[in-house]
C-alpha cells in the first residue's frame, strides 16, 4: 500500500500549524518524523488519519483520495497506534487485539473463529501470545505497545502510523519496539512514526522527515543527516553525529558536543 | 479468579432471577406458594382443573404478576441504561441519575400529569425531557475537555437541579386537589401503582431498546476506547453513540413514567455486573439486565411486604446504593494510592 500526502496546509485559527507538507510512504518504508514540540508532527498524523481536515492539499491511498473513502475502508488500510492508550475498562489482551477486526465486520456482527485466529497469529508474531488472557491494564508499557501493534496487524492495514511509540518506555522496551518495527518493514508494511530521539531516527528508519514550524526542513535518507547541519539548527545545539562499529553492527550515535 | 463461561454466567443469573420471581409471588399479604403459582400460571396454557380460590387467581394475574413484571422491566432497563451511559461516556461513575436523565424524565412526566394529557404521553414527554437533559450535560462536558469526568458530573448536578426546580414549579401551580397528589405520589419512586395498564404502557419502550443494544454489544466495547482510537478502527462513533443514548434514555423514561425516580440502580448494578462478568459488553449487557431485574424485583418485594404500609422503593434503593457508592469511592482511592 502506498500513502501520498500532497501540499497539506492546516491552521488553528490564525496560527499556521502545517505549511505545504508532502510525503510519500511506500511499501517497506519506515519513515521517522522528527521535530521539536509543537512542530506539527501530531497534527500531521491527525490529518492523515482524518481526525482533522486540512485547509488545502490532499491525501491518497493507492491513488484513491482518502476523504471520499468510507470510514471502515480507510480503517482497513491505515492503522493508528496512539502514544498512550488508557482504557477505563480493562479488556483482556486478546479482546483488545480482536478489536482490530472492527473494520472488517458489519455494525451488528461480532468476531468469529477466523477473526480469533487472525488475532492469535498477530500475538504469536509479536511474541506476546502468552499474555492473551491478561488484563490489558496489567501488562508493562512495552507489552502494551506490542499489543497495540498486534491490534494494528489484526486490522489488516498495510500502513501503520505510530505517535511516539517509545515515549515513556524503558530502554529495553524502546529497543524491542524499534526492532519490531524494523521486522514489519521487512514484511512490506509502510510505517510512519514520530519520535523525539534523533538517534532512533538515524539508526532505525529508512527515511527521515524533519519538521520545523510546520514546514519540512529535511526529507530523505538518514545518511544525509550525518553532517549534522539540519539537526544542529533544529535543536539549536552543537552535535556530534558519528557511526561506531560495535563489532556486530554499525551504530549511529548523536550526542551534544 | 477464573471467569465463568458465558453460558454458566447467563444461566446462573437466569436461575437467580427465576428464584426471586417465584419468591416474590409468595411474599405479601396474600401469599401464593410456588406449586400453586405454577399451576395458576400454567392454567392459562394447559387445561388444569382449578383447585385454588378465585381470589388467589385474581391476586396472581391482576396484582402480583403485572407488578413483578414491571419491577423486572424497570430494574433491567435502568441497569442496562446505566451500563450504556458508563460505556459511552467512558466513566464508571455516571448513571441515568447522575447525568440528569431521570430528573429530566421526571419533569417531562410531571408536565404530562399537569396538562392532564393521555397516559401514553407520559413516557413520551419523559423521553423527550430525559434526552434533552442528557444532551445538555454532554454539551457542558465537551466544553471541559481537560476533565470530562468532572464536566459530566458537575454538568449532571446542574442540569438535574434545573429540572428539579422545574418539577417543583409544576407542583406549585398544580391543582392541589387533583393534580398535585398524583404528581407527588408519582415522583416518590414507587411501584405501588403498577398494574396491567401501566405494564402495557412501558412494555415496548423498555424491551425494544434492549434488542439493538444487545446486537451492538461488541461495538459498544469499541466505543469505550478513547475517541480517536475508536475512530481509527472505523467505528461510526456518532451513530452508535446516538443509538445508545436514545436506547438508554428510552428505558430510563419508561421506568420514570410509571414508577417515578428510582435512584442508584443504574449506578450500582453495572458495577456489580462488571465484578462478576468482566468488561466485555457481550457478557455485561445481558448480565446487567438479568441482575437488575432480579435486584429490583427483590427490593420491591421487601418494600411491599416488610411493613404494613408500603415503603417507597426509591428509599430502599438509596439505602442500599449510597453506602455501596461510598465503598466504590474508597476502593478507587485505595487503588490509586497503590
Amino acid at each position: 500500500m502506498r500513502l501520498e500526502a500532497e501540499n497539506l496546509t492546516f491552521s488553528y485559527g490564525k496560527r499556521k500549524v502545517l505549511d505545504g507538507i508532502s510525503l510519500t510512504l511506500g511499501e517497506g518504508t519506515l519513515m521517522s518524523l522528527l521535530g521539536r514540540n509543537g512542530s506539527g508532527k501530531t497534527t500531521l498524523m491527525r490529518i492523515i488519519l482524518g481526525f482533522l481536515h486540512p485547509d488545502s492539499g490532499r491525501i491518497m491511498i493507492d491513488g484513491m483520495e482518502i476523504r471520499a473513502m468510507p470510514e471502515r475502508e480507510k480503517a482497513s488500510r491505515i492503522a493508528y497506534i496512539p502514544q498512550s492508550s488508557s482504557m477505563v475498562y480493562s479488556y483482556t489482551v486478546m479482546d483488545s487485539v480482536l478489536m482490530g477486526r472492527a473494520p472488517a465486520l458489519s455494525i451488528f456482527s461480532r468476531p468469529g473463529k477466523a477473526d480469533r485466529e487472525k488475532a492469535e497469529e498477530a500475538l504469536n508474531m509479536l511474541g506476546i501470545y502468552k499474555l492473551k488472557d491478561r488484563s490489558a491494564n496489567a501488562i508493562s508499557g512495552g507489552e502494551r505497545q506490542l499489543m497495540m501493534i498486534a491490534r494494528a496487524l489484526t486490522q489488516d492495514a498495510g500502513i501503520l502510523l505510530l505517535d511516539e511509540p517509545t515515549a515513556s518506555l524503558d530502554y529495553s522496551n524502546q529497543l524491542l519496539v524499534m526492532e519490531t518495527l524494523g521486522k514489519l518493514r521487512e514484511r512490506g508494511y509502510a510505517i510512519l512514526f514520530s519520535t523525539h530521539s534523533p538517534e532512533q531516527a538515524l539508526m532505525n528508519s529508512s527515511e527521515v522527515m524533519v519538521l520545523a514550524g510546520g514546514r519540512t526542513v529535511f526529507s530523505g535518507v538518514p545518511e544525509n543527516l550525518m553532517d549534522g547541519k539540519v539537526l544542529e539548527e533544529l535543536y539549536s545545539r552543537k552535535l556530534f553525529i558519528g557511526s561506531i562499529d560495535t563489532g556486530e553492527n554499525r551504530r549511529i550515535v548523536c550526542i551534544p558536543r | 479468579m477464573r471467569k465463568l463461561s458465558d453460558r454458566t454466567l447467563i444461566l446462573s443469573l437466569i436461575l437467580i432471577y427465576a428464584a426471586v420471581f417465584v419468591l416474590s409471588f409468595s411474599s405479601g399479604r396474600f401469599p401464593v406458594g410456588p406449586a400453586e403459582l405454577m399451576k395458576i400460571l400454567l392454567s392459562r396454557l394447559l387445561p388444569i382443573t382449578p383447585d385454588w380460590s378465585a381470589q388467589a387467581e385474581s391476586v396472581v394475574f391482576n396484582i402480583r404478576l403485572p407488578r413483578i413484571l414491571a419491577a423486572s422491566l424497570i430494574g433491567g432497563g435502568l441497569s442496562l441504561s446505566g451500563l450504556i451511559f458508563q460505556m459511552i461516556f467512558r466513566n464508571p461513575m455516571v448513571s441515568p441519575d447522575v447525568l440528569g436523565t431521570s430528573t429530566g424524565a421526571g419533569f417531562g412526566a410531571a408536565l404530562a400529569l399537569l396538562w392532564m394529557l393521555p397516559s401514553y404521553s407520559i413516557p413520551l414527554l419523559a423521553f423527550a425531557m430525559g434526552t434533552l437533559a442528557v444532551l445538555l450535560v454532554w454539551k457542558i462536558a465537551s466544553r471541559v475537555p481537560s476533565n470530562q469526568v468532572l464536566g459530566l458530573i458537575l454538568g449532571g448536578i446542574m442540569i438535574s437541579s434545573l429540572f428539579q426546580s422545574g418539577t417543583s414549579f409544576i407542583k406549585l401551580v398544580a391543582d392541589p386537589n387533583d393534580e398535585l397528589p398524583s404528581i407527588t405520589y408519582f415522583l416518590m419512586g414507587s411501584l405501588a401503582g403498577a398494574g396491567t395498564d401501566e405494564l402495557k404502557l412501558i412494555l415496548l419502550p423498555s424491551l425494544v431498546p434492549m434488542i439493538p443494544m444487545l446486537m451492538l454489544s461488541w461495538r459498544m466495547n469499541l466505543l469505550s476506547l478513547p475517541e480517536e482510537e475508536a475512530l481509527s478502527l472505523g467505528v461510526n462513533t456518532k451513530l452508535i453513540r446516538g443509538i445508545a443514548i436514545a436506547a438508554a434514555t428510552a428505558m430510563t423514561a419508561a421506568s420514570v413514567a410509571i414508577a417515578g425516580i428510582i435512584g442508584w440502580v443504574g449506578l450500582v448494578i453495572p458495577h456489580i455486573t462488571r465484578m462478576m462478568a468482566g468488561t466485555d459488553a457481550r457478557r455485561t449487557m445481558p448480565a446487567s439486565i438479568l441482575l437488575g431485574a432480579a435486584f429490583l424485583t427483590a427490593v420491591d418485594t421487601v418494600s411491599r411486604s416488610v411493613t404494613y404500609s408500603e415503603i417507597p422503593i426509591g428509599i430502599l434503593t438509596s439505602f442500599i446504593g449510597a453506602p455501596f457508592f461510598l465503598y466504590l469511592i474508597i476502593r478507587e482511592g485505595r487503588r490509586n494510592e497503590a
